[in-house]
């Protein structure tokens, strides 16, 4: 048995059992927010008619083009935006007193924040898919591009990077968490607003651009209009990778920040209830 | 009358102190002008500057529509999780005045929105926008201030009765600003979702502040403002109607308490 318990496959493999209770946990925490009657009625009447309004302001200024343009950008951005939510769920184990428990716990923290956060993740897929599906209905949009049927998968992977963005976010604001629904309300905004949701990133200046390339959900946005248009999948291919690469870099920020965090209030006594 | 007079501006004073130290009251504040930059991009980006009218009118509803929604609707339920709702409804003060002065507070203080949004357009995107009719824009704002308090004191009472009626807060807005019209006008939605609108305080007043950029002579004044009023004084009405026969409940059921 302690052969068993020191060999790194034994962790691994307790890794993942603690993120799939963490996973357990998390759906709890969604279940306290959604029934399937009030996310439908509630949520999702929020989520749509909100995104609903902004496809249609490409009407007002008169192009089907920009409508096209709004509709695709408005219905990708529900999901990150949905899946930012990670950041307000990283805080809450102090509110419930679990947190202390989990830094006693021999088993590492990260994999039980990411088992419980990651669920905010899969509502933002689940709400990309939905809003998506609806527009295509109420617009009549047909995408143009034969690519059209990997963009779930990009959709997954801008709802990702955004969501190890959230993660570190959700580090930084743990011992600031008055602080956490005014950061995802101004993060949330802000990161739609720039990154190619409603307007082109190259309509901004160019110092906001260059903060933009460093952010999730541009690339992989573009990524997602590209196979949509049917334009060169070269080019896809490399916005792709470039999401990838941000998301992968807000993982390993976001992880670090966590665990210097963690080992922080260890040292400072901050492990305590908020 | 005097008195009346006193429980009010005193519950203001109140409120403002509360909110000062509050973060989560000022979110909608510093949060929602910010719509007016994507707004602003979208109309820009398409050529369409003279149209930036519509953003500002955007930013404003919304910060007033979620002052309402969002942080005067809470007013009731917080009450009651501080218990201080047990010592305001003994006090021989009305509460239903002392919570009709917290929720135009606030919801008043949504009407700033208007100048952060009119600064973003300034400082952003080098827009001068010029108000043809500042008088009518003022007392729009006002007026829908108003009636967001009515909205809102509605609300406030049923949002304390349970948790049910939260998915209802969440869903109420979207829908609101929709039909409303406070980004796009209405005569841009499905034919058959327009015959709703009126009934909608937004409507009016998105339709009033966007005249009042125009250099024409704004048509419908006093017609619109009375239905921003009226559906004020009709929510109202019924959250008084909603909040009396929820204190009496508690009061039958021995559900006011201190602990």
């Amino acid at each position: 048995m302690s052969t068993r318990l020191h060999s790194s496959g034994w962790r691994e493999l307790n890794a993942l059992r603690v993120f799939r209770q963490g996973l357990v946990v998390g759906y709890r925490d969604f279940r306290d927010f959604w029934s399937l009657k009030s996310w439908l009625f509630g949520w999702m009447l929020r989520i749509s008619t909100n995104a609903f309004a902004w496809v249609l302001l490409g009407r007002v200024v008169g192009s089907e083009a920009r409508l096209e343009y709004l509709l695709v950008g408005n219905a990708i951005a529900t999901g990150p935006a949905a899946a930012l939510w990670a950041s307000n769920a990283t805080t809450w184990a102090r509110y419930d007193g679990t947190h202390p428990l989990l830094v006693i716990a021999p088993s590492s923290l990260i994999p039980a924040v990411m088992g419980r956060t990651s669920i905010w993740l899969f509502n933002g897929l689940t709400t990309s898919a939905a809003t998506f599906a609806l527009f295509t209905l109420a617009f009549d949009y047909r995408p143009a591009g034969g690519g059209a049927l990997w963009v779930p998968f990009v959709v997954l992977l801008v709802c990702a990077s955004t969501y190890f963005f959230a993660l570190f976010m959700g580090a930084l604001l743990s011992n600031r968490s008055r602080w956490r629904n005014m950061a995802l309300d101004i993060a949330g905004t802000s990161l739609l607003a720039f990154s190619g949701v409603s307007v082109p990133v190259s309509f901004w200046p160019a110092w906001v651009q260059a903060v933009v390339a460093v952010l999730p959900v541009s690339h992989g946005l573009h990524a997602a209009r590209i196979l949509l248009e049917g334009g060169p999948w070269h080019e896809a291919w490399r916005s792709l990778a470039l999401e990838l690469l941000v998301g992968a870099g807000w993982l390993a920020v976001g992880l670090f920040t966590m665990d210097r965090l963690f080992n922080g209030g260890r040292a400072d006594g901050t492990i305590e209830l908020t | 009358m005097a008195s009346l007079k006193r429980i009010v501006s005193g519950a203001a004073r109140a409120q403002l102190l509360i909110t000062r130290h509050n973060i989560e009251d000022l979110r909608p504040i510093i949060g929602m002008p910010l719509v007016a930059v994507v707004a602003l991009g979208v109309l820009v980006h398409s050529g369409k500057s003279e149209l930036a009218p519509y953003a500002l009118v955007a930013a404003v509803l919304m910060t007033i529509g979620q002052m309402g929604n969002f942080v005067a609707s809470e007013i009731v339920f917080q009450d009651r999780n501080e218990q201080t709702l047990e010592l305001l409804v003994a006090s021989p003060a009305p509460y239903y005045f002392v919570l009709l002065a917290r929720v135009l507070v606030l919801t008043s203080l949504g009407a700033v929105g208007a100048l952060q949004a009119w600064l973003i357009a300034r400082l952003c995107f080098w827009l001068s926008i010029p108000v043809h009719h500042p008088g009518l824009a003022l007392v729009t704002l006002v007026a829908a201030s108003v009636a967001a308090s009515g909205t809102a004191l509605l609300t406030t009472a049923l949002f304390a009765l349970g948790t049910q009626v939260r998915t209802f807060q969440n869903a109420i807005n979207g829908p609101l600003y929709l039909l409303g019209g406070v980004l796009v006008p209405v005569a841009y939605l499905p034919a058959w979702l327009q015959p709703v609108s009126p009934f909608v305080f937004f409507y009016w007043a998105a339709n009033l502040l966007r005249a009042a950029f125009l250099p024409g002579e704004p048509e419908h004044v006093a017609r619109s403002l009375a239905a921003i009023l009226l559906l004020g004084v009709a929510t109202g009405l019924l959250g008084k109607l909603v909040l009396s026969r929820m204190l009496d409940h508690l009061r039958r059921d021995g559900g006011l308490g201190l602990t």
